[in-house]
């Protein structure tokens, strides 16, 4: 597999971190408490099931777009990728983020998933692409600009795993297409949507135990 | 880290009364200030409670209780949760160093069992204080037996009534053999025979003072007989301690009026019906009802809803009362019979042609039946208070201005201006019934359909409720109600009907009726096993082989295969692969019908993925169509054959190899075999264990929907909302969920026992074998036949 993108995604990434929010002081803790375990495992479960419905309908949404222009249907699979991003940004611990994508790929994977335990090596290089991300940023960030690299870190994931296994072989413009739209669809609708989603939760009082619900109401304060 | 009673069976019958006697609690000018908040919780306490001490905690909403039993159940949290000043202590030790010590019982019945089978979960706490697995053993069943429960070890957790769930929480609870019993509102979401069965059964446990009580309620009534003192909370500070007799006779007058439900001081009732029921606003006629996905429950039924009039549907539960209460709303079509409105029902603008409610548009629903749920949570879809209040209004179409004159008057008559600006999310229980009655209101419906809807509520909102509704039906509407409330029905002269017990809707044992749909994924602990005491995974005489695997060696036999598959793309390998495992399949045992509706999904998509390669595959030798990017060639041929092929190649062993699925069995090899940090694995294994609950959820989200106005949306925009307040609903039970899975000894730094033992066999390994080994006679095939294809070159 050519790694057409790791290169970049660091660069880019790297480069963003100085214009991501500043880290806040106190340094967080990076241990993993009981309510993070749970809430972490309950919202990838959630995924799971959004991802076994989305599996039950993505093929009429998507199929148009493709018989039009091929690769481009990659453009609605960040679908599959917010688990990772939104339970990185609600728990903000190191591993957060594969964690969530992880038990989301089981999920639908014990629920009778379309792609049965293949599912897990998806969640898994998934999980990887936005962990790096927030890895990259020391865990200290979790804005927008965060969010939407680590959609894009997801995508890549998605693109690297899709181009494998299912469209070995194809044509150079086809990958190329195809892996960008993963990109953006995971910086958008992975990325964006999950910032969007956190923002939302926090605003209903459900995250009082996490700093990304805490934050929300003192912003709200103040 | 000292843990009392680990490891040393008690002699005798002793059960389950701690080694250590009753605990002793204790807190000294104690003040707790969570994150975020400047005002402290609780601020300087001071209390202590001596071993065998039975106390009833009361207090109105926000003054600490719940606070104060986490804290001496030691799950408050560390430093960056919130500042602490005093002390606390439990057996005069940091409760953070007396786990196992205090059992902490929570309200919500959905938000505190762990795992599927009855006996494994009340083995989780024991496993995490690292108990002998003997021991385990012999506790389980005492601890069954100790609240009542007469089940089956490996009944199904999921199907059990509100009660027994209660019970069987209890009884984890027990099994941690603590010296306190914490009680937080344990009957509040409990139906009255829920509560019966849950305060027989802490009764009898504190009988012979082998344990501590301290118990929040605010149904005094139902505790009053079983506790020998009250303590009264007030902002974080106790206001009044002493016998019952004595709080009431001094207190019972404020307590009432802050909400506490306090013997003979019953809250006001309205004034009677002022006139006789005027037209026929609604009529079921010979009905039949059922949930959705489930069993006709009711039939024949015939009822007519008159304006001015109460109607109170009552009856045992499973007697289908939401349910009719759903159907009569329109929100469930009747599985027999008809639901008609009268003319002047129909007669509402926008008008309507159809008579069923069940066929109108949800805009048309909304003008006419207003529906309160009986989770306010359910149809919360707004950012605010107000903007919540205005979406009737606005689904009707009125203007802004139109709108703001309903909601205005409604936040006063409702006592929610100060909340206005607020997310719905984040009010109390009593306010949050008091915004969904308004929300129903706010479209001026002439039929109020209401479920449960004084559960769980202080004397105060109930008043409030009671007087809501009496204007309703004075002011010529018509109410429907499920309830279990006798109180409510004969407070508002309500007509009484009375549903009769179904035959089989008792959701008594494990192998009952069906009480709550099952996913794929957890019916595993549904079928008739014998329960064994061994703990093992249950063992029937010949079970197929894709049920005694071990789940790591199915992952394992899935995996490796397709890893080493996927170095090529040919037609040779990924046929010899598919053919010999379709030639292994019949070996595992499925069911074919089962495995045919499994590999549905796969089936489809293989010859999708095959298309796109056709199409758009690398071009080589003779092409035979070309359009745009499309260009179908030899090459391209060839490749979407293979691509075929090794798609199902792949998915086939996958997807066979978990066509039973049991995530506890998954967990534990997980955590045993593959040595996965078992907090992450168990974690993992309990939030599956809420799909069943999130199912519920999602379609109870989308009725409320139809019934706000707002199920006219798009599949887009209503599936968009859905996934917010899913979410919302997921994490508060997760919330919860994890102060009682840390009250057990969830995440204490022990090494866990494990009772169900995930033992590898040689079969494991045999099945991880052949599945290598057919993966290398596909790979050798296609280097014989030169067809060898890598896909990195």
């Amino acid at each position: 597999m050519t790694p057409f993108s790791k290169g970049t995604i660091l660069m880019v990434s790297t480069a963003a971190s100085s214009t991501a929010p500043a880290a806040r002081a106190p340094r967080p803790s990076m241990r993993w408490r009981v309510v993070d375990i749970v809430v972490a495992s309950v919202l990838g479960v959630a995924g799971g099931l959004v991802m076994v419905v989305w599996n039950l309908t993505y093929q009429p949404i998507t199929a148009p777009i493709e018989a039009a222009l091929p690769g481009l249907q990659a453009l609605l699979y960040g679908v599959w990728l917010f688990p990772a991003v939104l339970v990185g940004l609600v728990v903000r611990k190191p591993g957060a983020a594969l964690y969530g994508e992880l038990v989301a790929a089981a999920t639908s994977a014990l629920l009778g998933g379309f792609w049965g335990w293949t599912a897990i090596q998806w969640g898994l290089v998934q999980g990887l692409g936005a962990e790096l991300v927030f890895a990259i940023l020391l865990y200290r960030a979790w804005g927008l600009v965060p969010a939407l690299l680590a959609g894009l870190g997801a995508g890549v994931g998605m693109a690297v795993m899709d181009l494998t296994f299912y469209y070995p072989d194809s044509r150079p413009e086809f990958a190329v297409l195809y892996a960008v739209s993963a990109m953006i669809s995971g910086a958008v609708l992975a990325g964006g949507g999950s910032w969007l989603l956190t923002r939302a939760l926090a605003r209903t009082g459900a995250l009082s135990r996490f700093a990304a619900g805490r934050e929300h109401a003192a912003r709200a304060d103040s | 880290m000292p843990i009392p009673d680990t490891g040393r069976p008690p002699g005798g019958d002793a059960a389950l009364a701690s080694r250590a006697g009753a605990a002793s609690l204790a807190a000294e000018a104690w003040s707790w200030t969570p994150a975020g908040r400047a005002a402290p919780v609780l601020d300087g306490l001071d209390l202590a409670i001596e071993p065998g001490e039975r106390v009833l905690l009361l207090g109105a909403s926000g003054s600490g209780k719940s606070t104060l039993l986490q804290a001496f159940a030691g799950v408050l949290g560390a430093d960056d949760e919130g500042t602490r000043a005093g002390t606390l202590t439990v057996d005069g030790r940091d409760p953070a160093d007396a786990r196992g010590r205090v059992g902490l019982l929570l309200q919500d019945p959905d938000a505190q069992l762990v795992l599927a089978r009855a006996g494994d979960d009340i083995a989780f706490g024991p496993e995490n204080l690292g108990v002998p697995v003997e021991e385990i053993r012999r506790r389980v069943p005492l601890a069954l037996a100790a609240v009542g429960l007469d089940l089956p070890l490996d009944a199904d957790t999921t199907r059990l009534s509100g009660g027994q769930k209660q019970r069987l929480a209890l009884a984890g609870v027990l099994a941690l053999r603590p010296g306190a019993l914490l009680l937080d509102e344990p009957t509040a979401q409990l139906d009255p025979a829920g509560v019966r069965e849950v305060a027989a059964a802490v009764a009898e446990l504190v009988a012979d003072r082998s344990m501590t009580l301290l118990v929040v309620e605010h149904r005094v009534d139902v505790w009053a007989p079983l506790v020998d003192r009250v303590i009264v909370l007030e902002e974080g500070r106790v206001v009044a301690d002493g016998p019952v007799a004595d709080v009431m006779r001094a207190q019972g007058e404020r307590l009432a009026a802050r909400g506490v439900w306090v013997p003979g001081r019953a809250p006001e009732h309205p004034s009677p019906a002022s006139r006789e029921p005027g037209e026929t606003l609604l009529r079921a006629r010979g009905v039949a009802v059922r949930p959705r996905g489930g069993e006709v429950v009711q039939s024949g039924l015939d009822l007519e809803v008159r304006a001015g009039e109460v109607i109170a549907l009552t009856g045992v539960n499973g007697a289908g009362k939401t349910t009719l209460a759903l159907t009569l709303a329109g929100l469930l079509e009747p599985a027999a019979g008809e639901v008609v409105a009268g003319d002047a029902l129909r007669g509402i603008v926008p008008p309507v042609d159809e008579p069923s409610p069940a066929a109108w548009s949800s805009r048309a629903l909304v003008a006419r039946l207003g529906v309160v749920f009986q989770n306010p949570e359910h149809q919360f879809i707004a950012a605010t208070v107000r903007e919540e209040l205005g979406v009737g209004p606005r689904a009707l179409g009125r203007s802004e201005g139109e709108v703001a004159a309903i909601v205005e008057p409604l936040l006063d008559r409702l006592r929610l201006r100060a909340l206005a600006g607020s997310s719905p999310f984040t009010l109390s229980g009593g306010e949050q019934r008091r915004l969904s009655v308004a929300t129903a209101l706010a479209t001026a419906p002439p039929v109020l359909v209401l479920d449960e809807p004084s559960f769980g509520q202080d004397s105060r909102t109930w008043a409030e409720l009671a007087a809501l509704l009496a204007a309703h039906r004075d002011a010529g509407g018509a109410i429907v109600m499920a309830t279990h409330d006798r109180e409510l029905v004969a407070a508002l002269t309500a007509r009484e009907v009375v549903l009769p017990a179904p035959a089989a809707a008792s959701p008594i044992t494990a192998t009952g009726g069906v009480h709550r749909s099952v996913v794929a994924g957890e019916s595993t602990g549904s079928r008739n096993e014998r329960p064994t005491d061994d703990g093992e995974a249950p063992r029937r005489p010949r079970a197929p082989l894709v049920e005694r695997l071990n789940p790591v060696a199915a992952i394992a036999a899935t995996l490796l295969p397709a890893l080493m598959l996927i170095v090529t793309l040919d037609v040779v390998s990924a046929g010899v692969a598919l053919a010999l495992q379709l030639a292994l399949l019949p070996l595992l045992g499925v069911a074919p019908r089962l495995l045919l509706l499994r590999l549905a999904p796969v089936l489809i998509a293989a010859p999708l993925t095959a298309l796109t390669l056709l199409l758009y595959g690398e071009e080589g030798g003779r092409v035979y169509a070309e359009l745009l990017l499309v260009r179908i060639s030899d090459n391209s041929i060839e490749l979407a054959a293979a691509t075929f092929l090794r798609v199902l190649a792949i998915g086939i062993p996958a997807i066979a190899l978990f066509a039973r699925p049991d995530a506890t069995r998954l967990g534990d090899a997980l955590s045993q075999n593959l040595r996965l940090p078992a907090r992450f694995v168990l974690g993992a294994v309990a939030a599956l264990r809420l799909i069943t609950l999130l199912r519920d959820d999602a379609r109870m989200l989308e009725r409320a929907r139809r019934a706000r106005g707002v199920g006219d949306r798009g599949a887009i925009r209503r599936a968009a909302g859905l996934v917010l307040s899913l979410l919302v609903l997921a994490i508060r039970r997760g919330s919860s969920l994890a102060i009682a899975m840390e009250a057990r000894g969830f995440g204490a730094r022990i090494r866990r026992t494990w009772l169900r033992a995930s033992p590898w066999r040689g079969v494991d390994s045999a099945a991880v074998l052949v599945g290598v080994l057919v993966s290398v006679a596909a790979l050798v095939a296609a280097l014989q036949t030169g067809e060898f294809n890598a896909i990195v070159d």
